[in-house]
């Protein structure tokens, strides 16, 4: 009991991957008996979890106490209930206004990448070309989802993923320099930042005069992102922060003039008086001073973007520069992650696309055993998959879109299984690529070479599918156990009563998949031609 | 009680291909084990108990050993050798004087004259660094292997003593712009001078290993051959050829996503004299030569992918009980522990398939391994890449960066899928050899075969399988009466039938392998031997759920078989030759 009543300490520093408002939790296994250790941890887990927590309802995407009923398909799979509302009929949301905004921007987006980019010598050259950036910055590509009165393009998530697939599908490293600056370097100022913030910052970032860079992660605080060092403490006049602290892999680090920044600042519990470290967020202008970069880390793909460890060295931040509240930087991150990873598996989506192409245009030319290699059973077969892997990534993408320009707070899940999808399935698409053309496959020249080891980081960058998975079941399993009034308890302890919480909806799960037990999907599905 | 629960289970596992024992008669004296699965027989004599060395030979490998594994841990920079593409001189040198230019060249050429199991063993070793092991595999297990196989006494004193040292490298030309897994269709044609002294040499080869740094390529051609009625047909020969006769030519070295130390070029061949003396076996012969010089090579994948896995589980153990994230080690969650349980499973059963084939190719009378080499090889590097991957998992963003070697081992890995024979290719090998076998002794129809009528053969080794696994398999291939289906005739038509049919094969052949030295090591008392226990008890119990699926997806009437709407989505894909979906953001209006 002594451990069932400590475990949560821990468990909870998982549980706050999510943010916002469903309660976030994944378990990596059962907890040993014995003492939480770290304290801070579930001081963070406290805040995030806490109702009353103090971020403005506005901006959080999505931090009401979920009273109304989830309209998440996902979050209902773990009840035993099928949600249909966000998922059938397959969500439209642009207005014809929007639908022909995009298709003006289709066009021009296209065929810069297909006239004017040049992935393979960005790969070579491990930077985007210069002339290239200039052309993106012209075509507003820095700042698609920034309001227009701030100068952006303002996109809405729908018609976003639609010009990132255009990206994905033809450099994955242009795709990774503008994802880092827009769809996590800067998305903190857009989704929590103050009118003073985005007027001040939005502007030039969307015109890409500066460029952002998202800073989370250090050497010893990857997956677990509550572990980070970098500090901020408060100037005795309250004017300001000191932030010392390093942080590795960051995308655009070398490039970025505008940072978003996490740090563990004292915040003082106005009920019990005790200090403890919370995550703050930040916004960093490399001008503050204090700010340095290593050089660009070698990698095994995405060459082009920029990678590189960011240095804060008693850089001074102006107070007004805190992002979100102080104290409440965790869910500011996964916020900003949560929102990002749509665009990822709309990204892997063009990928995919595109690699096809060149996969059936080999095996429509290549012949061996006098027959073009397309008559061959085993390529129909990999051609066969790699279009039903594409199919299903591409209607992810576009439901998680739909449903967030739908307004829907819950779509978390759905996110990060888009995501986990997507980057697996893109993984597959392009060594069956490189499969089908054989020793071609293997050479430089064509080009999937390059497109696969591109693809390697998606498994691990922004949540590791590992992580995620633990995220997706766990999620849904602390949805569940809100639902079930007997699991009161065992909720507050989730990783003490994993088991029970497993088993109740693995329960429910066996029910649905297997017995049929009254729910089905018959009237929301049309019905199939091929009578299956 | 634990090794009780663990044999019953064992026991479970070899139900799964319990032997029909009909008095089968075969004709050839060489019962290869592989073949024999195909007619529902396990060749016990075969694979139990699993081969062992003798003392003296395990004396002798681990002579070589100790100054290799140095060699390779402490000056191999294989992080330099990726980056600047190419292998530095001295390294080359180092490699040549340890002896291994010439593993399985005979001591009286000046070579080391290992066994294959001294071979495997040492392949290990030389795995550690992926350019290293392909440029070595390119010189001796393929480029030269020719001249052993099928060299006369003059041809081997000529070239092995110095291919064996080193001072000369070679290269296996077979590959062309247009044939690759076809090897029949090269357009390379050697034409035999007036005075009939020498062939005249003409033609592209595409991505050939050491094709830039090889004085003697083993070189395959188009000749003219009067058959025994008098016509005049284009047969395939082989050829030694020394880059000293002229006319040879390569190109730049290729860049390529892995191996990238090895160098791979074309090489061309213009107006090349080759003396009539060094045609490598008979003139006409070549087809046969180049499928016995990469059908002998294949098995020694399999050691040399379970060495890299057996460092690369040192490496990422260490990092896993080393790093903390929420404030464990990476050792003490269970998705991780599952990535090691797998790199050690994987490890485990190659390393079985390997040294059970490669003892018995070192068994006299030169058995017909050739499909079981094919297994090694298909299991073994696609573990390779899947096990590489997962390792660079655990690190996470670390694995990544160039800074460690998870990536360029990742990079390096791709190629084993596809070179010396494409796993697509050696899977439809598996199956049509084993089912060639079956038909063979099972019907009289082996023309039918021939003419590419695998029907009659599959139907009757679907009914052996369904014997085997008690299950009923209808491969659909046969109408009311049983009379062969009108509409499938050819194997182009079976390859995802014959796919399935291959990784039945490959997973019993697995099984076998790992029961065979399990049930050694348990008996000889070695050390950690009830680990294996459970990793055999893993894969066959995983292998043989496995294969209960495949067998329903062969039964073309069940909904595991997809086949039809595979095809059908493949067809429309590729009329339109693109993913024809509309856009989720299209609208009918």
């Amino acid at each position: 009991m002594q451990a069932a009543r400590r475990a949560p300490s821990v468990g909870r520093q998982l549980l706050r991957l999510g943010g916002g408002s469903s309660r976030p939790c994944a378990i990596l296994g059962h907890p040993r008996p014995g003492p939480a250790q770290r304290h801070y941890a579930s001081g963070a887990a406290q805040a995030v979890l806490d109702k009353s927590d103090s971020l403005s309802s506005e901006a959080s995407t999505g931090a009401k106490p979920a009273k109304a009923e989830s309209k998440s398909f996902a979050v209902g799979m773990f009840k035993g209930q099928l949600t249909t509302d966000q998922v059938f009929p397959y969500p439209s949301v642009l207005n014809e206004e929007q639908t022909q905004f995009l298709k003006e921007l289709v066009g021009p987006v296209s065929r810069f990448f297909e006239e004017v980019n040049d992935p393979a010598k960005n790969d070579t050259l491990e930077m985007v070309e210069d002339a290239t950036i200039q052309g993106l910055k012209e075509l507003g590509a820095f700042g698609l989802q920034v309001p227009s009165e701030l100068g952006g393009v303002g996109l809405c998530n729908t018609q976003y993923a639609r010009l990132v697939e255009i990206v994905g599908m033809h450099d994955l490293g242009v795709g990774i320099t503008l994802g880092a600056h827009q769809s996590i370097g800067f998305k903190g100022i857009l989704l929590f930042g103050t009118k003073a913030q985005k007027e001040k910052y939005l502007p030039k970032l969307a015109s890409g005069e500066t460029i952002a860079a998202f800073c989370l992660t250090e050497p010893s605080s990857g997956s677990d992102a509550a572990s980070i060092r970098t500090s901020a403490v408060p100037s005795p006049c309250g004017k300001y922060f000191t932030l010392n602290g390093s942080k590795i892999w960051i995308s655009n680090g070398g490039l970025a003039e505008i940072f978003t920044v996490f740090a563990k600042t004292p915040v003082t519990d106005a009920a019990t008086g005790a200090v403890k470290d919370k995550i703050t967020a930040f916004v960093v202008e490399r001008s503050f001073g204090g700010v340095t970069h290593g050089p660009p880390e070698k990698k095994m793909g995405i060459k082009a973007s920029n990678t590189a460890e960011v240095y804060f060295d008693g850089v001074r931040v102006p107070s007004e520069n805190v992002l979100g509240e102080v104290g409440g930087g965790f869910k500011v991150a996964m916020h900003i992650l949560n929102n990002g990873r749509f665009g990822m598996a709309a990204a892997l989506a063009g990928t995919m696309k595109g690699i096809i192409a060149k996969a059936v245009d080999h095996a429509a030319n290549r012949t061996q055993f006098g027959e073009k290699i397309h008559n061959f059973g085993l390529i129909q077969e990999k051609l066969a998959r790699m279009a039903m892997l594409q199919y299903v990534t591409e209607s992810m993408a576009y439901m998680v879109s739909a449903n967030m320009d739908q307004g829907s707070k819950d779509f978390q899940i759905e996110a990060a299984i888009s995501k986990i999808f997507g980057s697996e399935a893109a993984w597959q698409v392009t060594d069956e690529c490189i499969q089908i053309m054989g020793g071609m496959g293997f050479m430089k020249e064509p080009g999937v070479e390059r497109v696969l080891r591109d693809l390697r980081i998606f498994r691990i960058f922004e949540g590791t599918n590992d992580i995620l998975r633990l995220f997706v079941a766990l999620q849904g399993c602390m949805d569940k156990g809100k639902e079930l009034s007997g699991l009161g308890k065992a909720l507050k302890n989730p990783l003490g009563n994993a088991g029970l919480l497993l088993g109740e909806a693995g329960k429910q799960l066996r029910r649905r998949a297997g017995l049929g037990s009254g729910l089905s999907l018959s009237g929301v599905v049309t019905n199939n031609p091929l009578g299956f | 009680m634990m090794v009780f629960g663990l044999r019953a289970r064992t026991c479970w596992a070899l139900r799964a291909f319990a032997v029909s024992r009909r008095p089968l008669r075969s004709s050839s004296r060489t019962h290869a084990f592989a073949k024999e699965l195909f007619l529902g027989r396990i060749e016990k004599k075969e694979v139990f108990p699993f081969p062992e060395v003798s003392q003296d030979e395990l004396n002798e490998i681990n002579h070589f050993v100790g100054p290799i594994e140095k060699f390779f841990t402490e000056e191999v920079d294989s992080r330099k050798i990726d980056q600047e593409g190419k292998i530095p001189t001295e390294t080359l040198e180092k490699l040549k004087s340890l002896g291994l230019f010439g593993m399985q060249v005979p001591e009286e050429y000046g070579g080391l004259g290992l066994s294959n199991t001294m071979y495997a063993r040492l392949g290990e070793i030389v795995s550690l660094d992926g350019s290293i092991a392909v440029t070595l595999a390119a010189h001796q297990a393929i480029g030269l292997k020719g001249i052993i196989l099928a060299g006369s006494e003059e041809q081997k004193a000529k070239y092995l003593p110095k291919l064996a040292s080193g001072e000369h490298i070679a290269a296996f030309c077979l590959t062309e712009p247009a044939s690759g897994s076809d090897a029949a269709s090269i357009r390379t044609r050697a034409s035999l001078s007036e005075d009939k002294k020498h062939y005249i040499l003409n033609g592209s080869k595409v991505w050939i290993t050491n094709g830039g740094l090889a004085n003697i390529f083993t070189v395959f051609a188009k000749t003219n051959v009067v058959d025994s009625d008098g016509s005049v047909k284009d047969k395939m020969t082989a050829f030694i050829v020394e880059r000293d006769f002229g006319g040879v030519t390569n190109g730049k070295p290729e860049d390529k996503l892995g191996i990238r130390g090895s160098n791979t070029c074309e090489v061309h061949f213009e107006n090349t004299k080759v003396p009539i003396e060094n045609v490598l076996g008979e003139v006409g012969g070549g087809f046969k030569v180049a499928m016995n010089i990469l059908n002998s090579g294949r098995f020694s994948m399999g050691s040399a992918v379970a060495g890299m896995l057996k460092k690369l589980i040192e490496m990422t153990a260490e990092y896993a009980c080393t790093r903390k994230q929420f404030n464990r080690s990476l050792s003490e969650f269970g998705l991780i522990q599952e990535k090691f349980a797998l790199m050690a499973q994987k490890a485990y059963v190659m390393e079985s398939m390997a040294y059970l084939t490669a003892g018995m190719l070192d068994q006299p009378g030169f058995p017909d391994c050739s499909i079981e080499a094919a297994m090694v090889k298909v299991f073994s590097s696609e573990a390779a890449w899947q096990c590489v991957s997962e390792a660079l998992q655990i690190l996470g963003g670390s694995g990544y960066m160039r800074d460690y070697p998870y990536e360029r081992m990742l990079r390096d890995t791709r190629i084993l899928l596809i070179f010396e024979g494409t796993n697509e290719i050696l899977r439809m090998y598996i199956a049509l050899t084993g089912l060639q076998h079956a038909g063979r002794i099972l019907t009289a129809r082996i023309n039918e075969l021939k003419r590419g009528n695998v029907t009659t053969v599959l139907e009757t080794v679907g009914r052996r399988l369904r014997d085997s696994f008690g299950r009923t398999v209808d491969l659909g291939l046969t109408g009311d009466l049983g009379v062969v289906h009108p509409s499938v005739a050819t194997i182009v038509e079976e390859q995802m039938v014959l796919k399935r049919v291959a990784n039945i094969l490959i997973n019993l052949y697995g099984m076998t392998a790992v029961l065979s030295r399990a049930s050694r090591s348990m008996r000889a008392g070695l050390r950690n031997h009830d680990h294996e226990v459970l990793l055999a008890n893993i894969f066959c119990t995983e292998a043989y759920c496995q294969n209960l699926f495949t067998l329903s997806q062969l039964d073309k009437y069940s909904p595991e078989n997809l086949d039809e709407q595979i095809k059908k989505v493949s067809q429309q894909v590729l009329e339109r030759r693109a993913y024809i979906c509309a856009h989720p953001l299209d609208r009918t209006s």
